[in-house]
């Protein structure tokens, strides 16, 4: 074989090789062939029906207009991203919406042996609630406890039911052991408020949040028959408080169901949950005209509304949902006289906003982080505090700003393949390390140019270094 | 001098090899030895780079049951199967948790990631099938 | 006379330039480089963990890069020693120890250790066009539009790092031995920019015995080793931009007439031959990638981040449309206008301006290993930590090997981070004003035209390191 051969050969199967390397690895990228194809969100259609009107008598939960409206079954799952867990779960409710131009009306079915409507040391009652996104257009899917959206939360309980449709009072105290240890603040109410409805109407933006409303304005009752629970909701569809209640307007909107199970002790995020469905709204119009279903599923380009919604029982933490998104400023308890500076920090892959803060040299810094996608964390440079914060869950961390310059903040937590190069700036004023540093620099600038200057002054002409040709 | 040219040549085969394909011997050696008792391995990955491989797996009821979850994303995840009360705990990127426990009922329990880890955690989920000897 | 200029001189006014210290008079060490299995088996140690660099990075596809032994011994350790220490203390030793080319150059050879002077291969000549750094400087610069990929995908270092061995074993075939790492090798070209401010250099101790020394064994090659394989006269070295310090000319000198010295740093800035256009871009793409890897990497500019690992193609190709913007373009531009304002002050028209803004250029070469010093300690102090994960679970497989597999990340002395920083840019910006003078001494042969051309690039010196200073920690 000549030179040439054996050099084509060699230089083939160099190339070969490395082609198969990188065609093994590419398919490998992510550790595995297997491949999954993201699930859509369930479609539920609210359709519109002019001539009902449910007022919640107990034969309405079983009214006809429920055997015309479409249901959806509902694959329930453990509410797994906070403590405690469910342990058996209620696998599936189903779920009927329909609205009738002023008030829509949502049904929830499900299976349970037993009715549990009292509640006790050890005695859990059932409940069911649904959740919707303040924002129709909620950008990213809403996290825990409505993250990127503010969510109403309706929260139906059986021993409210009992006590609000039937005036049975339930005689033991409220329990506490639902709360989510999430903040160090929280109050914690002992009265039970009166009720006007079997329903709690809810406010949350992210965990640790939920607010019972002033105005209740949902109701709801359930009825418990032959092993399963149905239970309705009735909201108007608009109301004249557009900062805390949805206003259902037509087209698409997200909402989520949740189902708890007194006999298996669930209660607060002890629950079965849903993904995300989509509630698609129809409009009003003549009931004669060819109703045409296809009109109304133009799908929209959406990010795939998929979150945990969570929701919780009657005890509310009365820290204050701001419905601005992002605005999570809290009143600080004072700490020996000095009010912190507070600043609010988000995090998302891979950047701080506001990507460089200023302070001034002895301030009190509090820095409240909130992430907008994965779990974040914070590592001051200098300084090493460190903090975390989970989607919903805002981290925070408290110091003495007293070295001054400018100092990185990092991600500590692996958040994505950019997650080392995610930065950002803290300046302490006055900056006094560059300060010193142009001044070195100016310095030597001055230096070099007297000496220049003088050496040009006393050597004219008397140095005769030849330079290059 | 024959033997000399051909103990050279030995040598310098044997460093070469020891340098080049050593280190990939031993890594699979070491990994199938660390390996040898698993009943499986789980690799984690955000539903939208693969979710869970594999999603689906079936053991034998009564058996111990030994799983390494193995983390291949830039993002932390979890791994629970919460009606058997088995947790992993927080997974971070580039780690991995070996579990084990015993299965005492048959049946189909879903597993769980545990941390919020992309937009699509909800749908990170799996089915071990608990089946009769 | 130059060379005679710069017996004369001294770094800052303290340390004369032509002082120097031959490692080879310590017992031992010449007895060592003469070793037919020296610099390989360092290189066969080196490819053990090249192969676990690739074998990780095969294995760890898209997985989180800060965990992975491939990215994080690539660009954290290796990097950094290379930056930080390797090249400006030891010149090209990584070429000696280099494992990337060593599966062509074996292919020529046959032979590992041994000596076989009759290379396989098809042994063409470099093409002539070709031989300078501009294929290294856009190999370079193309490197770089994917450091967002490179530097945190464990599978793109291995499609870099496996690129590199497999272009270098076609290119050992075609051409004649190391024409591979001499013209194309992209880690190649700065090495041997840099490599000038090094603190070591091969060079013959005694000129007079080459002289008379008619069959020049370091070219050709004899029984105790190869011509010199990176194509140079290893009896007339002057500067280190393209010695690879394989040692061949160790083995293959007769008369042991060549030494492995100590000096001080920068003496090659000054030397006059074999400059051109080619090393002053290299010098300027360096700075300018300096500057946006510290943007694109230690900023806090989330939007730039998104454009550096190509969330979107439009992003991206507008990194990269700024970069080359501003690596080829803008700083040359900046720079062509200071040479320009010198020539001027100088008053000297006899002097071309491409010759200027060539000499000159050499003097941003201190400043720029400055800028990448100081910035590789910004990937080290945080970053570090990773290596003691790394090194127990290499493969990402649950391993705990010398049991610091579960050692947290754990930024080391970060606080300190921009003063080191600044000190480091302030010794780059001393040393290249005082080698700014020497050149501009050089270019101009009047003293008092130089002085007066001096103060433009003094201007523009001071500029720049207060930029670096204003973008490391203003």
């Amino acid at each position: 074989m000549s030179n040439k051969v054996i050099v084509a050969i060699l230089i083939l199967l160099t190339l070969g090789v490395f082609g198969g390397l990188v065609y093994y690895g590419w398919t490998h990228r992510y550790g595995s062939t297997e491949t999954y194809q993201l699930q859509e969100p369930r479609l539920l259609a609210v359709s519109y029906q002019p001539e009902e009107e449910l007022t919640l008598k107990p034969e309405d939960i079983f009214a006809e207009i429920w055997q015309n409206v479409p249901s959806i079954g509902l694959m329930l799952m453990h509410q797994v991203t906070e403590l405690p867990w469910p342990r058996e779960i209620t696998p599936v409710v189903k779920v009927q919406a329909f609205h009738n131009g002023k008030d829509i009306y949502f049904k929830m079915t499900w299976q349970d042996d037993h009715a549990d409507a009292t509640v006790s040391l050890d005695e859990f009652t059932d409940g069911c609630a649904v959740a919707v996104p303040m924002d129709a257009n909620a950008p990213v899917p809403s996290i825990m406890m409505g993250f990127s959206s503010p969510v109403n939360i309706w929260h139906w309980q059986a021993d409210n039911d009992l006590q609000y449709w039937h005036n049975k009072r339930n005689e033991s105290i409220a329990y506490t052991d639902h709360l989510y240890p999430f903040e160090d603040e929280e109050v914690l109410p002992i009265t039970t408020p009166e009720l006007n409805s079997a329903v709690a109407d809810l406010l949350a933006q992210r965990a640790g949040s939920l607010t019972l409303k002033e105005t209740q304005i949902v109701q709801g009752r359930g009825q418990w028959r032959d092993g399963s629970w149905s239970v309705v909701f009735k909201r108007s569809l608009t109301t004249n408080d557009p900062q805390r209640d949805c206003q259902f307007g037509w087209g698409r909107r997200s909402a989520s169901f949740a189902v708890w199970d007194g006999d298996q002790n669930d209660r607060g995020a002890r629950k079965s949950i849903s993904e995300w469905v989509n509630l698609q709204i129809e409009a009003p119009h003549p009931k004669s005209s060819a109703h045409k279903e296809t009109s109304h599923s133009i799908i929209r380009v959406d990010k795939t509304p998929a979150a945990d919604a969570s929701y919780t029982n009657r005890l509310f933490s009365l820290s204050l949902v701001s419905s601005a998104h992002g605005a999570s400023v809290e009143t600080e308890p004072a700490q020996s006289g000095v009010q912190p500076r507070v600043i609010n920090l988000q995090a998302k892959r891979f950047q701080y906003i506001p990507h460089q803060i200023t302070v001034q040299k002895g301030e009190l810094v509090t820095i409240i982080m909130e992430s907008l996608d994965v779990t974040h964390g914070f590592y001051l440079d200098g300084y090493g505090v460190t903090m975390k914060a989970r989607p919903g869950v805002v981290g925070k961390v408290t110091f003495v700003a007293d070295k001054t310059g400018r100092f990185s903040f990092r991600c500590s937590e692996t958040c994505g393949e950019f997650h080392p190069y995610m930065i950002g700036f803290l300046k302490v004023t006055p900056n006094s390390r560059f300060h010193l540093f142009v001044a070195a620099v100016c310095v030597v600038f001055v230096i070099a140019l007297g000496i220049l200057l003088r050496g040009a002054r006393r050597k004219k002409g008397a140095e005769e270094n030849a330079g290059t040709e | 001098m024959k033997i000399k040219v051909i103990v050279s040549v030995i040598v310098s085969a044997v460093l070469v090899l020891a340098c080049t394909v050593g280190p990939i011997a031993a890594t699979l050696i070491y990994e199938s030895y660390l390996t040898r008792d698993l009943t499986a391995e789980i690799i984690t990955r955000s539903p939208e780079k693969g979710n869970y491989s594999p999603r689906f797996l079936s053991v034998p009821v009564g058996e111990k049951v030994k799983l390494r979850i193995r983390n291949v994303d830039t993002v932390v995840h979890g791994f629970a199967i919460p009606a058997l009360q088995v947790d992993a705990g927080e997974i971070k990127a580039g780690h991995s948790v070996t579990l084990e426990f015993t299965p005492e009922k048959i049946g189909k329990y879903d597993f769980y990631c545990t941390v919020w880890c992309s937009e699509h955690h909800l749908q990170m989920r799996g089915v071990l099938e608990v089946t009769a000897q | 006379m130059p060379e005679q200029n710069n017996q004369q001189q001294k770094l800052l006014g303290l340390i004369p330039l032509n002082w120097r210290f031959d490692l080879t008079s310590v017992p031992g060490v010449r007895w060592l480089l003469k070793r037919r299995w020296f610099p390989m088996i360092a290189i066969l140690i080196n490819m053990l963990v090249f192969m676990i660099i690739l074998t990780s990075g095969i294995m760890g596809g898209f997985s989180s890069g800060n965990y992975s032994f491939g990215v994080m011994i690539v660009w954290i350790l290796w990097w950094v020693m290379l930056m930080m220490f390797l090249v400006p203390v030891l010149s090209r030793t990584w070429c000696m120890i280099c494992p990337l080319p060593s599966f062509g150059e074996w292919l020529q050879r046959l032979r590992i250790f041994g000596v076989n002077n009759k290379l396989r291969g098809l042994n063409l000549k470099w093409p002539r066009r070709l031989r300078n750094m501009w294929v290294m400087n856009f190999l370079f610069l193309g490197t770089t539009f994917f450091s967002g990929f490179f530097t945190v995908k464990p599978l793109a270092t291995f499609f870099l790092l496996g690129g590199i061995i497999a272009l270098g074993i076609v290119l050992s075939l075609i051409f004649e031995k190391r024409s591979f790492c001499l013209y194309v090798c992209p880690v190649s070209g700065f090495q041997g920019l840099y490599a000038n401010m090094a603190m070591t250099e091969i060079r013959v101790k005694d000129p007079n015995i080459c002289a008379k020394h008619k069959n020049k064994t370091c070219e050709t090659g004899n029984k105790n080793g190869y011509g010199c394989p990176w194509l140079l006269q290893p009896h007339s070295f002057e500067r280190n931009t393209y010695c690879g310090m394989c040692l061949e000319c160790f083995k293959t000198c007769p008369f042991d007439n060549m030494a492995f010295n100590l000096r001080p740093p920068g003496p090659d800035l000054l030397v006059n031959k074999g400059r051109g256009l080619d090393e002053a871009f290299k010098g300027f793409i360096m700075l300018g990638i300096a500057v946006m890897f510290y943007v694109a990497m230690m900023g806090p500019w989330g939007g730039i981040k998104e454009w550096v690992r190509g969330a979107t193609l439009r992003g991206w190709l507008s990194f990269v449309g700024v970069h080359t913007v501003f690596c080829l373009v803008l700083i040359p531009g900046i720079f062509l206008v200071t040479a320009w304002l010198s020539k001027l002050a100088s008053g000297q028209k006899e002097v071309s301006l491409k010759t200027v803004f060539v000499n000159l250029s050499y003097c941003i070469i201190p400043l720029g290993l400055a800028a990448w010093i100081a910035f590789s300690f910004g990937f080290l102090l945080p970053n570090a930590s990773y290596i003691l994960h790394i090194i127990s679970d290499p493969f990402s497989r649950g391993w705990n090997l010398v049991g610091t597999a579960n050692f947290p990340w754990t930024p080391v002395a970060t606080g300190w981070l921009i003063p080191l920083q600044f000190i480091t840019l302030l010794v780059g910006y001393l040393v290249s004003a005082d080698f700014g003078y020497k050149l501009v001494c050089q270019t101009y042969a009047d003293p008092a035209a130089a002085k007066r051309g001096f103060i433009p690039l003094l201007v523009f010196l001071t500029l720049v390191i207060i930029s670096f200073g204003w973008l490391y920690g203003g």
